[in-house]
């Protein structure tokens, strides 16, 4: 079948993986460069998810500057729209191109909701891993005021 | 093994298309090693069961859902 006899406009959705050694205000920039690539060929985009932080279910190994970089995080992003055989085609070599792409997939799906759950689960938050340090910090600041005038100065200055 | 479920999970929840990026539901339907339940075993009706096999297949590509476990 000549994929121009198809008239019915076919919805994809693309789902990719940036790396992770981008920082978070990199990020949008990323993913518009991912969005302007859907742009050129898509007439119309239907819903989108901006890229979150996620921990990935396994290893992901990926080639660049012939080594090989391996990774256990992503920012995970998704872009519904409608689209032709010929332009994803085209989409795909972009995305190939593109070294701030760690992994995509094209899927064929249905212009509806498909989501049963209200949001996307999988996000963490970068920053957690400082946290830690930042309680260890409040009780170094505790300790260190003895008196009690200076304790509730150092708590309210906490709170606040 | 017995089945538990009478019912479809997707066919009462009127369900269109499963999604790939829906994992907390994916999990329901797989054993501790990660492996997709039978269709027998979780109830799913055929039709469902074959759209289900094809999301968690690409939820393991995106790397969403472990291949194996443990």
């Amino acid at each position: 079948m000549d994929h121009n006899e198809h008239t019915e406009p076919r919805v994809y959705e693309l789902g990719y993986h940036l790396v992770p050694t981008l920082s978070s205000e990199q990020i949008p920039e990323a993913s518009g460069a991912v969005r302007g690539m859907i742009e050129r060929i898509s007439k119309e985009i239907i819903a989108e998810e901006l890229p979150v932080f996620i921990d990935l279910a396994y290893q992901i190994v990926k080639t660049i500057d012939h080594k090989n970089k391996r990774f256990d995080e992503a920012y995970f992003g998704w872009i519904k729209f409608e689209g032709t055989p010929s332009g994803i085609a085209e989409l795909e070599e972009a995305l190939k191109k593109d070294e701030n792409v760690l992994r995509y997939m094209v899927v064929k799906t249905i212009r509806e909701n498909t989501f049963i759950a209200k949001k996307f689960t999988g996000a963490k938050v970068k920053e957690l891993e400082l946290e830690p340090e930042v309680a260890v910090n409040e009780e170094a600041i505790l300790e260190e005021a003895t008196s009690d005038e200076a304790l509730d100065k150092v708590i309210e200055e906490l709170v606040a | 093994m017995m089945k538990t479920n009478t019912q479809c999970y997707f066919t009462t929840n009127n369900v269109k298309q499963i999604d790939y990026k829906d994992i907390d539901i994916l999990k329901k339907f797989l054993t501790p090693h990660a492996r997709m339940t039978a269709g027998r075993r979780n109830g799913v009706c055929a039709k469902h069961q074959r759209q289900l096999s094809q999301a968690i297949k690409r939820s393991r590509f995106m790397a969403l859902l472990p291949f194996v476990s443990k």
